[in-house]
């Protein structure tokens, strides 16, 4: 029986020996992409520094109900109140 | 008691080992230095750049190890072909004991444990070497380089042990051995 166990870690040791160089040979090497510099026009990511200005100027209204005075009065009766969410500012 | 051809095996095994890490390092490094490629060394080991990069490197430092176990594997079977104890010619004896390279001509014991250790290495870099093209981090045509090499060195090998199986097959003596197997020699 202490034959067995002897030749088993001599088979182990073998073992280790022969996939020393292959293990090794995958752990000896890595790649870790650099961070990436996109493009000039690409702000992916970047932190703005000025809010943005959307423009819907170029939007069109396809639906025939809604016209631009519908749209007016919808803004008239926008009854949002700054002083109710703010009222310390106000004070 | 250790069993002597496990005891063989490891000691034939500890040179190729050492030899073949040896030459990934430092195959990576010049091959880096000839791309000039850049890379940072890390707890990891080499850290390169980018996928582009680390796969021409890792190719190339591949090639290297393949073509340091095709040195190796030409080693032992010209030995074992050349000046294997069974089968040596008379005339190459006499030469190489002429020269005191009688340690050359070694007997199948260990031949053939050099053989089958460094035919190891050379497959299981075949097994890696398929792993690594199937995540696309080696060029294919490494792999049948090894491939090539790998039928090559086993077909040779082969060879030899069936030639001294024939010759233990046929129970002669090393001096019948010579005449059976140079017939034209008029010895």
């Amino acid at each position: 029986m202490k034959n067995h166990f002897a030749n088993l870690s001599l088979l182990a040791v073998l073992l280790g020996l022969l996939s020393m160089p292959i293990l090794g040979y995958g752990m000896l090497m890595s790649y870790e992409p650099a961070n990436q510099v996109l493009s000039e026009t690409d702000t992916r990511g970047d932190v703005l520094d000025e809010p943005i200005n959307y423009d819907f100027r170029h939007v069109t209204i396809e639906n025939e109900e809604n016209t631009v005075e519908d749209i007016t009065e919808l803004r008239e009766e926008d009854t949002f109140n700054p002083s109710e969410y703010f009222p310390a500012q106000n004070e | 008691m250790f069993s002597r051809i496990l005891v063989k095996l490891i000691d034939e095994a500890i040179v190729p080992a050492i030899t073949l890490l040896v030459v990934r390092l430092v195959s990576a490094l010049l091959v880096a230095r000839y791309f000039g490629l850049p890379f940072s060394v890390g707890s990891t080991g080499f850290i390169y750049q980018s996928k582009q990069d680390f796969l021409i490197i890792n190719s190339y430092s591949t090639l290297a190890m393949i073509l340091v176990l095709a040195i190796g594997l030409l080693y032992v079977l010209v030995k074992s072909h050349l000046f294997h104890d069974s089968h040596v010619h008379p005339h190459t004896a006499a030469k190489l004991h002429s020269l005191k390279l009688s340690s050359f001509i070694q007997t199948s014991f260990d031949l053939y444990s050099q053989g089958a250790i460094w035919l190891s290495y050379s497959y299981l870099l075949l097994i890696a070497s398929i792993i690594m093209v199937y995540f696309g981090l080696l060029y294919s045509w490494v792999v049948w380089v090894s491939v090539v090499l790998n039928f090559i060195s086993t077909y040779l090998f082969i060879i030899d042990v069936e030639k001294e199986g024939n010759l233990k097959k046929s129970g002669n003596s090393d001096e019948d051995i010579t005449v059976i197997s140079w017939g034209e020699d008029e010895i």
